[in-house]
């Protein structure tokens, strides 16, 4: 963390997962709520927000199964899936469903949140409910 | 209506690895067949925009360019709009020319990632990388996944698209894969990120490309042989990162073309064929429907009966796009344009007068449209 500094909003974004909270920003001026962490809010450029903590309910938008490990720690996990859900509050994330079964198109499922430790840090990854 | 300007030149150099090739090389070779093919000297150039090459981005690029080539352009840089950025180029060069900036452009790309890296096509994406998240395929795939869902016979569509491309880069000498493919071969090959398959996703490749852009008037003061006319062009961006793009399988390509069709008067139904950029077979998919070809279904039928070949309703890629042709981002297809109208392809469509062009770049970040007479 940036002790030289205030916290940025990813900084912040970061440090609440490591607490094992998903959180998001919602603008003070016009209620729009976001992922990524930013400084403005792309709806209306105020730079004033409430960092709120997700119900960790969300529904599947999309997803895909790496069968190539283009990035090298991944090496040994083909075939994954990543995925895009979006959070009952708004804001969408990419993310890894847990457990997807064979041949099913999960896209419009909902799924909750679940942490798991892995790559060094609290990953939030959804299971389908 | 229409532009002004007319496609007087094209070049290109070889098509696939290029060992030892700087993207600088490549583009001056590129230029200089492309300047031959118009029959103007390099003395008459004062316009020079190129795309910056994705495999190595470098500042001021545009301006090492002229250096190298000797020249000191009243009008030049560089344009980042990805893959779109080609058409884009030529619409600037166009207005630019209109508005008495400059008279004749050179509008280049060149690019060596099949020899140089393809770090810029398998990176990992910022904060999601320790879910795994990396490349252009997988973003992509995605979409192909969201479409497959909203429209179940995507991958028929998907496969024929394919087939399409790699019969007509099958008949092209020039080309990088000249291997026809089929059904089964289609289906049988390996995922990359499912729901993507090998044949879905564009070569890599070594490559540069160029065109001449100058004003109808300039070029028949100039006596140039067979100028091709600009009738119209546009751009589209949708901008957000695709895993935050609020509808997945929808761009501003629908506003490119509308702005293009506007400016050339026409329609989609006056277009003789359509080069279409194929990075991946879906988005073939997206651009013709959001282009006005037809609904989904509708295109999946014209697919099934051959409509995407040579001498079918919709030509597609008659020199074999990315998909076959060569990787490079985009400018290939106006080239083959540029031949469609000159009737000099070697999948000529016949009695062919109207062509539709479309660049796109990042994971459908950009969309470019670009309309050819004659
Ligand atoms: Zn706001």
């Amino acid at each position: 963390m940036n002790s030289a500094g205030p916290q940025t909003p990813q900084e912040a974004h970061v440090a609440a997962l490591e607490e094992g909270r998903l959180t998001f920003q919602r603008c003070s001026d016009c209620g729009h709520a976001w992922l990524p962490a930013r400084h403005e809010c792309p709806a209306c450029w105020s730079t004033n927000h409430d960092r709120q903590e997700a119900s960790g309910r969300a529904t599947v938008v999309s997803w895909v199964v790496f069968h190539v490990a283009f990035d090298p720690r991944f090496k040994d996990r083909v075939p994954y899936n990543v995925a895009l859900v979006d959070l009952d509050e708004g804001p969408r994330m990419t993310t890894n469903i847990i457990e997807i079964p064979e041949g099913e198109d999960i896209v419009g499922r909902r799924v909750a949140l679940c942490f798991q430790e892995d790559m060094g840090r609290k990953l939030p990854r959804f299971e389908l409910t | 209506m229409g532009a002004n300007s007319v496609i007087a030149g094209i070049g290109q150099t070889a098509f696939g690895k290029l060992p030892g090739r700087s993207t600088v090389s490549m583009n001056i070779e590129a230029c200089g067949n492309a300047l031959t093919d118009a029959g103007v000297e390099k003395d008459a150039v004062d316009g020079l925009l190129v795309k910056v090459p994705t495999s190595r981005v470098e500042m001021m690029y545009g301006q090492t360019l002229a250096e190298a080539m000797g020249l000191e352009p009243r009008f030049g840089g560089v344009f980042d709009q990805g893959g779109a950025s080609n058409i884009s180029m030529i619409a600037l060069a166009s207005m630019a020319i209109e508005a008495g900036q400059c008279d004749v452009v050179l509008v280049s790309l060149a690019d060596n990632p099949k020899t140089g890296t393809r770090q810029a096509y398998e990176k990992s994406w910022g904060d999601a990388a320790d879910f795994g998240w990396s490349s252009v395929v997988a973003g992509y795939a995605l979409i192909a996944r969201r479409y497959a869902h909203e429209f179940p016979g995507a991958f028929d569509l998907f496969r024929e698209i394919a087939i399409a491309c790699r019969a007509h880069g099958a008949s092209n000498p020039e080309a990088q894969l000249k291997l026809p493919l089929d059904a089964g071969k289609y289906d049988n090959a390996a995922w990359v990120v499912e729901p993507l398959r090998r044949d879905d996703c564009c070569l890599i490749s070594d490559a540069g490309a160029a065109v001449v852009v100058m004003s109808q008037r300039r070029a028949r003061d100039l006596g140039v042989a067979a100028p091709v006319p600009v009738l119209g062009f546009g751009q589209g961006n949708s901008s957000s990162d695709v895993t935050l793009r609020h509808d997945l399988t929808q761009t501003r390509a629908d506003v490119s073309a509308e702005t293009a069709f506007h400016m050339a008067g026409l329609s989609p139904k006056d277009m003789d064929c359509a080069q279409i950029y194929d990075c991946f077979t879906i988005t073939v998919a997206m651009t013709l429907e959001s282009y006005g070809f037809g609904t989904r279904s509708e295109l999946a039928d014209l697919a099934r009966s051959g409509g995407f070949l040579c001498d079918g309703a919709l030509p597609l890629n008659t020199s074999g796009g990315l998909l076959s042709e060569t990787g490079m981002p985009g400018l290939q297809l106006v080239l083959e344009g540029v031949r469609q109208m000159r009737g000099t392809s070697t999948s000529q469509v016949k009695d062919a007068k109207k062509c539709i062009v479309s660049n796109q770049g990042g994971i459908m970040h950009t969309h470019s449209t670009l309309i050819l007479g004659q």
